[in-house]
């Protein structure tokens, strides 16, 4: 069952029906549970087992951690979940490898699916335990905290301490909790199926950013390579985030608050603050369970420059174990040295500094287009296409610059798409300007309606050309 | 009396604040359901030029010229039928004719008008119009044909052995090369299991054509929509494929749901409303006209030969004759086409022909422009603008004539050929 599916919305409303009737936090962590499992299994049997069997086992070893805290305890522990994700990791790179596909990549698919995630939520779990931030979960809170279906299969990765006492709070379905589900839901899907989906396709077969990267034949001039990139960057961004907007809201429904997976990240003025607002809940994972113990093993700018790059190669390898992931990762590692490195020269030297209306707009731009050259790496099939896609784009010939090798409507989408979001962005924070005043907030809560009936319309409109939500596979 | 002074209660407010929202948009939903089941739009001709007919003229549908699939409903204007492909006679030479709605199409239909590959089936039974004959012709012609539909549609002739038609009579217009995947109903054809085994034999011999292994992959994974997933060209299967109770129940759903609210049952009409509007916007904002030059993107390009390549090899594998002809391009200018789009796709397409043993045939100018003609002047978007793609029923005629007297003697041959086999 997709979020994108009409038996989703079925599915929700008889959840909230239920859970509003439950009177108690108990009656409704079992109900949201037996709702998390029943979600899970339509995706097959096997990955409920899977999931069943990492909740038990770190339950248990959360239990034996809390009585005896060691590091080899909990290096064991860690261990243990790392050989589940690198075993599918693995078996799946070398099965792309061998050719091997059909039913049995299938298979190995629909079991891992959502392993990343509550494999990291299971493993900051054990490690909170280890540092004393142990919620003491029941059997049933720990179940549901991996298994909660808004945030099972993507994100946004949650934390232990966040949610549990949140199961453990007397359920009081608000309005406003209502409000907000369901705006969120709304916003999500539009962003997933409208827009994302509409980058990835195109508005008709053969003029969408996985077209250019996937089928066609190579031979990309430097305006096609800049415009799949930010294609694909903006694509991918309203995939995951339209995602993620839809668990945030989904759990919203139930009173439940998840932490927030997205800030706009396209108007980052540095990667550091790009890290801040991208994908927030590995980010502020790799930083709490991986950057910090590591950068503290030794003193110096040297060692915690390293730790940073080997923390993001942490997280390129997370999306898979593939050469373009790997490069991926070490390329933002190093943006964020060279980002530290230029921070420090311009604390050095201050009269470097442009004024303010110019430094902002430059540092956006020297943030905005090398996120977008990492995307080449991220998407990309091969190193051999990423190689010449880079080259394309880097080293343009004089003559293929400017020529369009895709359909042009591909390149008016990508213009629409991009720009739209730049002023739809400028508008939101003139709107929240806006709401200061009591007129004008009043004039555009009575204006709300046509844009979420406008929303809705649309994503019925596009509700046959449904696709796969891009995370999934991770 | 001001508003805020009325004798209402406050929760009753509260209420109405709270109930405000949900019941406007749920306000704004019906009545844009009223609107859409208003709707009278047909994804396949809203574009369409009005003095185009898309039938089989001349009563042709009762002469039992039948396609491979249907292209719109029995009984509806659009008169082609569907029937699974007859059982291989061996006195006689099964030809399956393959093309774009300029094969089927007729501008400013007379009576007495038929289609190219009509013409051709009757002058080749030498005018027995369709009784059964010695040439036994089938139309497996689509509107935009796109080459991946044209492989598609040549290995569903060969799937079934005692089906497997003798002949492919492919006409190629360039404009078909501009698009790469195959539309959802035909990629469908791919599921059947003979024809996924034929295309799995199509993948392996086709090692030294990548872009059209990709698509070949695509069509075995089901991947005609595929959501771009990172790390493209991975053969993961698509998770959202997939099958059960919980898929059961949402196909129930969307049913239940397109009887019901005509707002879902029309969806596909209302986003083919919203994709043709945006081209009108488009082409009025950049002053684009059907005489504007359209350059086949190079990527498209070329992986619309390595497709065309792959099913010329395939069909020489499977022992099926094939002829490949450059279809009629409209000889005046301004001319959509590039002039060296035109000469580089005539050169790769003979060369192709000649690798692969078929046999091709340059018709790019045998239509003249007296037998085209133009758009209305009344529509509004294209009103008086040259129609480029389809023309009279003249040169339907004019070119089956040149298809008889080009294809006559290999058929003949060939016909000679298979009865002896027989013997």
């Amino acid at each position: 069952m997709s979020f994108q599916s009409a038996l989703y919305v079925l599915f929700l409303i008889v959840a909230w029906v239920v859970c509003a009737l439950s009177r108690s936090a108990g009656v409704r962590t079992i109900v949201l549970l037996v709702a998390s499992y029943l979600f899970y299994a339509t995706w097959g049997v096997a990955p409920v087992f899977v999931l069943a069997a990492s909740s038990l086992f770190n339950f248990a070893w959360g239990r034996l951690l809390r009585a005896r805290p060691t590091r080899v305890v909990l290096a064991a522990g860690i261990a243990v979940n790392l050989a589940l994700l690198a075993s599918v990791r693995c078996a799946d790179a070398l099965s792309q490898s061998l050719g091997i596909g059909g039913s049995a990549a299938g298979l190995r698919l629909v079991t891992a699916l959502g392993l990343s995630f509550y494999t990291f939520q299971a493993m900051s779990y054990l490690i909170d335990v280890y540092r004393g931030l142990d919620p003491s979960p029941t059997l049933l809170e720990f179940l549901l905290y991996l298994s909660f279906w808004p945030t099972l299969l993507s994100g946004p990765i949650c934390r232990a301490h966040e949610m549990i006492p949140q199961y453990r709070s007397v359920p009081r379905l608000s309005w406003e909790d209502l409000g907000a589900g369901v705006s969120r839901i709304i916003g999500g899907l539009f962003m997933k199926m409208v827009l994302a989906d509409t980058l990835a396709r195109g508005l008709t077969t053969g003029e969408g950013v996985s077209f250019g990267f996937d089928r066609s034949s190579g031979g990309w001039s430097t305006l096609d390579v800049l415009f799949l990139a930010v294609g694909f960057g903006f694509q991918l961004f309203f995939d995951f985030a339209g995602y993620s907007s839809v668990a945030i809201g989904s759990a919203r429904l139930f009173g439940i608050r998840v932490r927030e997976n997205f800030d706009d990240p396209y108007l980052s003025t540095s990667p550091t603050v790009f890290w801040t607002r991208w994908h927030m809940s590995l980010s502020s994972w790799i930083r709490d369970y991986l950057f910090f113990p590591l950068s503290t093993l030794h003193p110096g700018l040297l060692w915690r420059n390293v730790s940073l790059v080997i923390s993001m190669t942490a997280f390129g390898l997370w999306h898979g174990l593939s050469s373009t992931f790997l490069l991926w990762g070490l390329f933002h590692g190093f943006l964020l040295v060279a980002h530290r490195r230029i921070q420090s020269l311009r604390r050095r030297r201050p009269s470097l500094i442009p004024p303010p209306y110019v430094d902002g707009f430059v540092s956006w731009i020297f943030t905005f287009v090398p996120i977008t050259l990492g995307w080449i790496l991220f998407r990309a099939g091969s190193l051999q296409q990423a190689g010449a896609m880079l080259k394309a784009l880097l080293a343009p010939t004089l003559h293929g610059a400017l020529s369009m090798s895709m359909r042009p409507n591909f390149y008016i989408v990508v213009s629409v798409v991009v720009v739209g979001y730049f002023i739809y962005s400028a508008g939101v924070a003139g709107v929240r300007r806006l709401r200061e005043d009591d007129l004008a907030r009043r004039i555009l809560w009575g204006l709300s309606p046509i844009y979420y009936a406008a929303a809705i319309f649309l994503i019925v409109a596009w509700s046959k050309q449904a696709s796969t939500f891009v995370y999934f596979q991770f | 009396m001001a508003v805020s002074s009325l004798p209402v209660s406050s929760s009753l407010r509260r209420v109405a604040t709270r109930l405000y929202v949900p019941a406007a948009v749920g306000l704004l939903l019906v009545l844009a359901n009223k609107v859409t089941s208003g709707v009278d739009f047909n994804p396949m001709t809203a574009a369409q030029n009005p003095r185009l007919t898309m039938s089989a003229g001349d009563g042709a549908a009762q002469k039992g010229f039948m396609v491979i699939r249907p292209l719109f409903e029995a009984g509806s204007p659009y008169t082609v039928l569907t029937t699974r492909i007859p059982i291989n006679e061996p006195g006689a030479l099964s030809i399956l004719f393959l093309g774009n709605s300029q094969t089927i199409a007729t501008m400013d239909e007379q009576p007495g008008d038929r289609f190219a590959p009509v013409w051709l089936s009757d002058l080749l039974n030498d005018g027995s119009q369709g009784a059964p004959g010695r040439f036994v012709l089938r139309i497996g012609s689509e509107p935009n044909l796109r080459m991946a539909e044209m492989l598609v549609k040549s290995v569903l002739a060969c799937s079934e052995a005692e089906r497997k038609m003798d002949v492919v009579v492919s006409g190629i217009v360039l404009d078909g090369l501009r698009w790469v995947d195959p539309r959802e109903d035909i990629a469908d054809v791919a599921k059947d299991p003979k024809v996924r085994a034929e295309l799995a034999s199509v993948l392996e011999e086709t090692a030294d054509l990548p872009a059209a292994r990709r698509v070949i992959l695509g069509l075995l994974m089901g991947d005609v929509q595929d959501a771009g997933r990172p790390g493209g060209g991975s053969k993961q299967a698509d998770p959202m494929h997939q099958e059960g109770p919980a898929a059961r129940a949402e196909a129930w759903l969307q049913d239940r749901l397109d009887g019901s609210i005509p707002l879902f049952r029309e969806r596909r009409a209302i986003y083919g409303q919203i994709f043709v509007g945006f081209l009108a916007v488009r082409n009025r904002a950049l002053g684009v006209r059907t005489s504007s030059r359209r350059p086949i993107p190079p990527g498209m390009y070329a992986t619309n030969m390595e497709l065309i390549e792959a099913t010329l090899r395939y069909l020489k594998r499977r022992g099926v004759h094939s002829s490949v002809y450059f279809a009629p391009i409209r000889p005046i200018e301004p001319n959509p086409y590039e002039p060296q789009d035109i000469e580089r796709f005539r050169q790769d397409l003979l060369s192709v022909c000649r690798r692969c043993g078929s046999v091709a045939f340059d018709y790019s100018n045998l239509v003249p422009e007296e037998m085209w003609t133009n758009y209305p002047d009344a529509n509004l978007d294209v009103g008086g603008e040259r129609d480029f793609a389809h023309f009279t029923g003249r040169a339907h005629q004019r070119l089956g004539t040149q298809l008889e007297h080009d294809l006559r003697p290999l058929l003949e041959k060939w016909l000679t050929e298979k009865q002896e086999a027989h013997r």
